[in-house]
């Protein structure tokens, strides 16, 4: 039965490897579509900055002329002083017959819908809270006491997670999501032309006139769709590694993927076989049941749009209080490649995946089987 | 030989079963061309599905080559090469590899499928585009990859199902004189129309299927005889209005 499944498997390859289009699509676009959103968003954001750290901003300070303030301000901020207020001049007000030392609340007039703007104000809240740091420190030193002594309690934070994990949040979040989404993006053009399309060009009737059983035809239509599916997410997957490689502390400087274990690949291909396997199950069996192609992406666009809400719903949830969850396919796969990710997996969590995703593919095997089988293969033709 | 014995075959539909075949029976033997012709819908394609063994007949007999269709399905597949006209090649394999495919479907051993693929690019003058993609073949060059496909396992039973729907003038005579020469060749050739021209010039027998009844079979000379009429034409449009198809 394998063998002719081979057959089938073996000829839709082939003719998808002659096409360049498909090839670029399923291959190159999940490669290249994360490293180049990352980097362009990376440029654009570096860029920004530059041009904010550069630009000289015309400042009007009210009711201060104190050097020390000027001081510190020059060194976070490139300003020009102006006496006229005007629509991009940030200006500093302090409140009127103000002494260096009184206490007194400082305002900043900025334009929040400039990003230059805004980076300037936040520069110069900086600038004061220096300012009066240092304004502390000169009036206790009179009274002889350090400003850093009256500070008995330093914080610093120390992450307890393991190190591949530490400042990986953005990846277990998009990850796991991305990839569900390539998995029946990369398997659904290729499983309804496999299905519904061959319907349209007339030739599934005489494929079914042959040797070869019509199982064996079904489940050949499902590998051919299942390895697309793999090989567009493991695609995805390598992109994204690639991307935050390339556009490195744009998430977070401690993003640490110098190299995921034998084990959390492992666990992360298994979680790709078994979640493409039930993608291109449900996908070849509703292509099978529509008549027209267009007919087979209405039947499966609404198990799309599930996958895509289950994957946002996910985003967030920690599945560890109960085990359960990962006996429920979809939300599996989010959970154990957020898992792998982190090195955090366990092998029940695995078995449990395996076994559920088996079921559900022997089920959607079994459905598509008995539809070949049966004369509804025909009568749908249109 | 195909012979087919009150074979009655049921659809379920929205508004009930529906009875798409009544009580059909004929025999094609080899060396003829046996024509269904029919308007739309009438069963033409129903009755070449259950020869071919993709439907199964809710009662009746089905005998092709000996087999009993229904019990040797595997067997008469063996036998039977199809060809529908609403199949439209296409895609990046070449004819050779779309032939391959076909001959590993039909479990053809290696060397025996490579000996029939160069035998029928002779046969059928395909030598010319055999390693050219599909996509990029003329009607006529598509039709004759068709064809070649549908036989490439040598079958004694040849059915098409309206083979030339569709097609320009030059593809249609790619079939009919492929079809001609199958018959030259002593295999069994049933072909479905509504084109009565084609039927007229192409088939040795005839059945006129109507609403699901095999309402007249026979040689053309027998036909046009017994409704003392010169065409076919003239024969079918008699019959239709009699079962009130037509005014």
């Amino acid at each position: 039965m394998i063998k002719d499944a081979l057959i089938i498997l073996r000829k839709e390859l082939k003719n998808i490897l002659k096409d360049r289009r498909t090839l670029i699509a399923t291959l190159l676009v999940p490669f290249l579509l994360m490293p180049i959103i990352f980097t362009g968003m990376s440029f654009v954001e570096r860029k920004q900055r530059s041009s904010a750290e550069d630009t000289i901003y015309p400042v009007m300070i009210m009711h201060n002329e104190a050097p020390e303030f000027l001081d510190i301000l020059s060194g976070k901020l490139n300003f020009t002083l102006t006496k006229e207020p005007g629509d991009d001049v940030l200006v500093v007000e302090f409140p009127e017959g103000y002494i260096p030392g009184d206490t007194a609340k400082a305002i900043i007039h900025f334009n929040s819908t400039s990003k230059k703007s805004s980076f300037a104000a936040s520069m110069i809240s900086s600038a004061l809270v220096e300012y009066s740091a240092y304004l502390a420190d000169s009036y206790l030193d009179d009274y002889g006491i350090d400003l850093q002594s009256i500070y008995t309690i330093s914080v610093f934070k120390l992450d307890t997670a393991p190190e591949e994990a530490q400042g990986a949040e953005f990846l277990l979040v998009m990850v796991p999501y991305m990839i569900l989404i390539y998995v029946f993006a990369g398997a659904m053009a290729v499983g309804i032309d496999a299905t519904a399309g061959e319907k349209e060009r007339g030739s599934l009737a005489v494929i079914l006139v042959n040797q070869v059983s019509r199982t064996s035809i079904a489940i050949g239509k499902i590998l051919y769709a299942v390895t697309v599916g793999v090989v567009s997410s493991c695609m995805t997957f390598c992109g994204f590694i690639l991307a935050i490689k390339i556009s490195g502390g744009m998430f977070g400087e401690s993003v640490n993927l110098s190299g995921f274990s034998f084990g959390s690949l492992l666990v992360i291909l298994i979680t790709l076989v078994m979640t493409s396997t039930i993608a291109a199950s449900i996908i070849i069996l509703l292509g099978s049941l529509a008549k027209t192609a267009k007919e087979a992406s209405t039947y499966i666009l609404p198990i799309y749009f599930i996958v895509i809400i289950l994957g946002v719903l996910t985003m967030n949830m920690d599945p560890s209080s109960n085990q359960l969850l990962f006996l429920i396919p979809f939300l599996n796969t989010v959970f154990m490649l957020k898992g792998a990710i982190i090195s955090n997996s366990t092998m029940l969590q695995l078995v449990m995946l395996i076994v559920s995703d088996t079921v559900l593919i022997a089920l959607l095997v079994y459905s598509t089987s008995r539809l070949y089988n049966s004369e509804k293969i025909l009568n749908t033709i249109s | 030989m195909v012979e087919l014995i009150n074979v009655n075959k049921s659809f379920k539909t929205r508004k009930g079963m529906k009875h798409v075949l009544k009580d059909i029976s004929f025999t094609a033997e080899p060396g003829e061309i046996y024509g269904l012709l029919g308007p739309n819908g009438a069963g033409k394609t129903t009755t070449l599905r259950i020869i071919a063994t993709l439907l199964k007949a809710d009662s009746g007999e089905v005998w092709v080559d000996g087999l009993n269709a229904g019990v040797e399905d595997r067997k008469i597949r063996d036998k039977v090469g199809l060809l529908t006209g609403d199949m439209k090649l296409s895609g990046n394999l070449s004819p050779r590899e779309m032939l391959k495919f076909f001959a590993d479907l039909n479990h053809i051993p290696k060397e025996m499928s490579k000996r029939r693929i160069e035998e029928l690019s002779e046969y059928l003058d395909m030598n010319e585009f055999l390693d050219r993609s599909i996509a990029k073949l003329s009607a006529g060059m598509k039709q004759k990859t068709s064809i070649a496909v549908s036989i490439v396992h040598d079958p004694e039973i040849i059915i098409f199902d309206e083979p030339t729907s569709s097609l320009d003038v030059l593809a249609v005579k790619v079939v009919v004189d492929f079809l001609h020469d199958a018959s030259k060749r002593g295999k069994t050739v049933l072909l479905s129309t509504h084109v009565l021209s084609e039927a007229e010039k192409l088939c040795t027998k005839i059945g006129i299927i109507l609403e699901g009844e095999l309402i007249m079979n026979g040689t053309k000379d027998e036909i046009l005889t017994t409704y003392e009429s010169s065409s076919l034409e003239d024969v079918f449009f008699a019959l239709a209005k009699e079962r009130g198809l037509i005014i």
